[in-house]
């Protein structure tokens, strides 16, 4: 036995109590998991601030964490980045709890965004177009999910597949299937940018006007899909096939039905984050439909790394894709603050680092779990009254 | 000194959450001695030897391996020590070979880090010949039946030249030919002069081939007998705490109408790629134990998968009497309110229901007659290319009953099973215990609550419009925990996977048990238990069956089927052979059966 046990068995007591409340809530092992990777992650990234100019690390680190909450501003833009970031990452956590890795994402969010913002060119309100966006995004994932459950097709596949036939059906329509007037002038091979109408109405917060209506939806999307993960016996069946396939055949789940809804599922998810990204309140991104770059959206594909860093958790989605933006938004400051001393290349390598480390979490929740179950024989907080009570005897 | 201690374990303790698994064991194995290690389900046995070979560390106490004392903190550390352990479920890669199993992690190889195979084949054939086993080293693992899996596992302890063997749980998997087996290698081994240190609850096994007996109960050592000097009924006293009947004492069998009948049911296994079970016809009354026997392998699982719906019907019929599943009815609620809201709205449904169904009658007949075209078509098309050959038989496609006739079976009265899904069998009263409980029977990762609930968490009592009642599922999990006696860390809340093999089994009976359906499948339901918990289990059974249900039970061990059955019926390369009443029979006439060496005609018996 070392010291560090021995430490503990005399009765360290805070760590004790820690110990014995992880035991008791999971979901607080994986927070607490989470925020030391976090933690890890940014020492990780002072580590190659050090490399590179060791003069500038310290106020760098600094940057990293502050410069989110530094100004309202700052921090509403994270947070409006984040909302469809949470979404695009609720898509693939929702799939995950059934083992399918939903790679399709990026072609359902393309397509959501495509057809929300025609039907916001063509005049219909914001909600119009979220709900249109959502039902877009849920055709491109019922194609995927329609080909696992009936035919064992591999949902990476197929998924990868969808993206790029969405993708280059985009091209198609946009050029002989919309109107000239939804092109902008200036670059026909952008859509105009979605009408006053169609935006998502702003919460009006003071400072943080990018801050919008879907912030709010996508927090009650979040508490929806835990209720229903958690709550009800659809959840409970998702939950019973992605853990073991045998026991949900025995028990008469009907995974044909799971597989398609949960990939249906996924991909109205997906969709309505596709709305979100060009309907902010301020002044949204233009999208281009002209496929002739040949490159994919990469938010959908940030869906993934929010959900590794959140475990697939719902609620930690929220957190994950905040943390996301907010190393983000450090990103410019941390050029300047430096005196160009880390230049674009290098603040995009210290963030993903940062990142990478993070999504290592699950890691932590291992380690955390073996720590916990080794020194959580009896409570040792109550250890004490044990010995009490043995005395008495 | 006559006796020399190879291991001795001291005052060992270890808790995990919620439970002291070991309370101060000492123990020694001597020298060339077969010392077995007796306890209940979750009495601290597999955590002990685990401890020993290094997957946990204890919270106190010390191990001495010959003479020194010994830290060992994983299982390569007692791999040094030349301790091996053969676990319950075995850790053998499937794809691999035998050969390529045994030499995993202690690969022969050449200066520039090449496999050597070769080298080590004349050692491991010699191993064989010494030790009397018969092992294709060039066989995959997944082709092998369980008894000869097992004796890899053994002689990758011997090719690493362990000198003390640990064994969890062995004949746990074993057929009774392969227990025969194993207990004679294990005393050809002691000759040699190793130490073998024997997990079991199996009283006669222990009687007939250990030297010294270890009583553990509930984390507890209560000592060490000599086995020459103790009987089976001592030793169950002192393991489960209280006198257990060892021959069950039951009422006399009261059959009445049939609940299952059975007719030329026929399967093809998919993955054998041959037909496993034919023409068998049989039927299983009320209050009335029908037992099927048989060696493993011949066609009983398939049978039972076809029953529950695992595996498809090739031809035949399985019809379910008397079922009555109104509960399940989904407007049943509905009904009871006789509001004019109601009246109203259903003269809308039934008059879109009407039209509904006429379009879908129409669908049903184009759809059936376009897929009987199809087939006759691919059929005279292949046939063109056939000439000379075989030409394929029509009539394999008219054996299907038409799907239409069979949907859509009733709720109430007689139901034929043949076509439906797994979930509309189980609604209408047919509960399954199943063979292989990590594969079919549990989700290892869910908590005990939601394991207990895993096929029925659809049913009213645990649901409100999709809505689960956690709390009630909380509280018939506690109900089920004490009426069944499961032991576990946390209760309810428990994760299944960390529970003891014999519990999880319990928790599966519990739930299938307490679902009281008119006919209870029963595969091996004892398989892994201890004598308490088999004689607890078989009274529920009993139980079950004195109230009128009806169960149809699998099992591989002879004396569970003579104690438990009021007619046993033998099972032998996919038909059944023989009917037999157990007051009337042997062991050594169903052996007979069971091995092909008679038959009787089947006909004649049904």
């Amino acid at each position: 036995m070392n010291k560090f046990t021995s430490a503990v068995k005399k009765g360290f007591r805070p760590f004790a109590v820690f110990t014995h409340f992880c035991n008791k809530k999971p979901g607080f092992r994986s927070l607490i998991a989470g925020i030391i990777s976090v933690i890890i992650g940014l020492l990780c990234g002072t580590v190659v601030m050090l490399i590179l100019s060791p003069s500038h690390a310290g106020v760098g680190l600094w940057t990293l964490i502050s410069t989110g909450f530094s100004t309202p501003e700052l921090f509403g833009r994270a947070v409006y980045q984040a909302i469809p970031m949470i979404l695009s990452g609720l898509a693939i956590a929702f799939a995950f709890k059934l083992n399918l890795f939903n790679i399709g994402v990026t072609g359902q969010v393309t397509i959501g965004a495509f057809a929300s913002i025609c039907c916001g060119l063509s005049g219909a309100n914001w909600f119009v177009c979220m709900i249109v966006g959502g039902l877009c995004g849920a055709v491109a994932g019922f194609i995927p999910g329609f080909l696992k459950a009936k035919f064992n097709v591999n949902e990476v596949l197929s998924g990868i597949m969808v993206n790029w036939v969405l993708y280059y059906i985009i091209g198609i329509i946009g050029r002989i299937g919309i109107p000239s007037s939804f092109k902008d002038r200036a670059t026909p091979s952008e859509l105009m940018m979605i009408p006053e109408a169609a935006r998502m109405p702003s919460l009006g917060i003071p400072g943080m006007t990018g801050v919008s209506v879907g912030l709010i939806i996508a927090l009650i999307i979040v508490v929806i899909i835990s209720i229903v993960l958690n709550r009800t016996t659809f959840g409970f069946e998702l939950k019973m096939t992605g853990r073991n396939k045998f026991a949900s055949t025995y028990s008469g789940v009907n995974q044909t039905k799971s597989i398609i809804l949960a990939l249906t599922i996924s991909g109205a998810l997906a969709g309505i984050c596709g709305y979100m990204l060009y309907a902010e309140p301020g002044t949204p991104t233009k999208f281009v439909w002209d496929s002739s770059s040949n490159t994919l959206l990469a938010d959908g594909f940030n869906g993934i790394s929010v959900s590794l860093i959140a475990q697939n958790s719902p609620i930690g989605c929220i957190f994950s894709s905040l943390l996301l933006t907010l190393i983000s938004a450090a990103q410019n400051s941390l050029k300047t603050v430096s005196n160009g001393a880390y230049n674009i290349h290098y603040t995009e390598l210290i963030k993903n680092i940062v990142i990478y480390v993070a999504a290592l979490s699950s890691f932590f929740v291992m380690l955390l779990t073996r720590l916990n179950e080794k020194h959580d024989g009896i409570p040792y907080f109550n250890r004490g009254k044990e010995v009490a009570l043995k005395k008495e005897e | 000194m006559k006796y020399e201690n190879v291991i001795e374990l001291k005052h060992i303790s270890k808790s995990f959450p919620g439970i002291k698994a070991n309370d101060d064991i000492s123990l020694t194995l001597r020298k060339g001695e077969i010392h077995a290690l007796l306890g209940e389900n979750g009495a601290g046995k597999s955590t002990l030897m685990s401890i020993l070979f290094g997957l946990y560390e204890p919270d106190e106490g010390e191990i001495y391996v010959n003479g020194k004392k010994s830290e060992i903190r994983n299982p390569n550390d007692a791999t040094r020590l030349g301790i091996g352990m053969v676990h319950q479920h075995f850790k053998l890669v499937e794809c691999y070979t035998a050969l390529q199993n045994i030499i995993l992690g202690a690969e022969p190889c050449n200066k520039l880090g090449f496999l050597q195979p070769k080298k080590v084949r004349q050692t491991l054939e010699d191993l064989c010949k010494k030790f009397n086993f018969r092992v294709n080293l060039d066989e995959k693992i997944e082709d092998m039946p369980v008894g000869e899996q097992q004796k890899v596992e053994i002689l990758k302890m011997l090719y690493r030249e362990n000198d003390i063997l640990i064994f969890d749980e062995p004949t746990a998997v074993l057929t009774p030919q392969e227990i025969d087996e194993l207990m004679e290698s294990m005393r050809v081994l002691t000759k040699e002069g190793k130490s073998i240190l024997f997990i079991s609850h199996k009283l006669n096994e222990i009687m007939a081939v250990s030297d010294r007996v270890t009583i553990l109960q509930r984390g507890k050592c209560l000592g060490t007998l000599e086995t020459k000097k103790t009987n089976p009924q001592e030793l169950s006293r002192l393991m489960v705490g209280r006198d257990v009947e060892l021959v069950l004492q039951k009422e006399e069998c009261k059959p009445g109408k049939p609940i299952l009948t059975i007719k030329n049911l026929n399967v093809y296994n998919s993955e054998k790629k041959k037909e496993v079970v034919h023409n068998v016809s049989f039927n299983v009354r009320t209050g009335e134990i029908v037992c099927i026997a048989g060696i493993e392998g011949n066609g009983q699982t398939d049978l039972v998968y076809a029953l529950t719906g695992l595996e498809k019907v090739k031809s035949g019929e399985i019809v379910l009497h008397n079922v009555n599943a109104e509960k399940y009815i989904k407007n049943n609620r509905l009904d009871k309110k006789n509001n004019a809201f109601q009246k109203v709205w259903e003269k809308i449904t039934f008059g879109l229901g009407i039209a509904w169904y006429d379009f879908l009658f129409g669908c049903s007949f184009i759809w059936y007659y376009f897929k009987k075209f199809f087939k006759v078509l691919f059929n005279k098309i292949g046939n063109l290319f056939r000439k000379g050959k075989k030409e394929l038989q029509m009539e394999e496609f008219q054996k299907y009953v038409p799907y239409k006739e069979v949907k859509n079976q009733p709720l109430v009265g007689d139901v034929h099973l043949e076509r439906l899904s797994i979930r509309e069998r189980n609604v209408r009263g047919v509960s399954h215990i199943p063979e292989d409980r990590h594969k079919h029977g549990l989700v290892l990762d869910f908590n005990l609550r939601d394991n207990l609930v895993l096929d029925t968490y659809f049913d009213p009592r645990f649901q409100k419009f999709g809505f689960l009642k956690n709390k009630d599922k909380e509280k018939y999990a506690n109900e089920l925990i004490s009426k069944y006696d499961i032991r576990s860390g946390k209760g309810a809340q428990s994760i299944v996977r960390s529970m003891s093999g014999g519990n999880q089994q319990k928790a599966i009976v519990a739930r299938e048990l307490d679902r009281e359906t008119p006919l209870l499948i029963a595969v091996q339901p004892t398989r892994g238990l201890d004598v308490g918990a088999i004689e607890a289990i078989h009274r529920h059974i009993l139980r079950s069956r004195d109230s009128g249900n009806a169960v149809l039970l699998v099992s591989l061990e002879l004396e569970e089927v003579l104690n438990l059955a009021d007619r046993i019926l033998v099972m032998y390369n996919g038909e059944i052979v023989g009917q037999f009443n157990p007051k009337e029979t042997s062991p050594n006439e169903l052996g007979l059966y069971m091995s092909g060496a008679k038959r009787d005609d089947v006909n004649a018996i049904l």
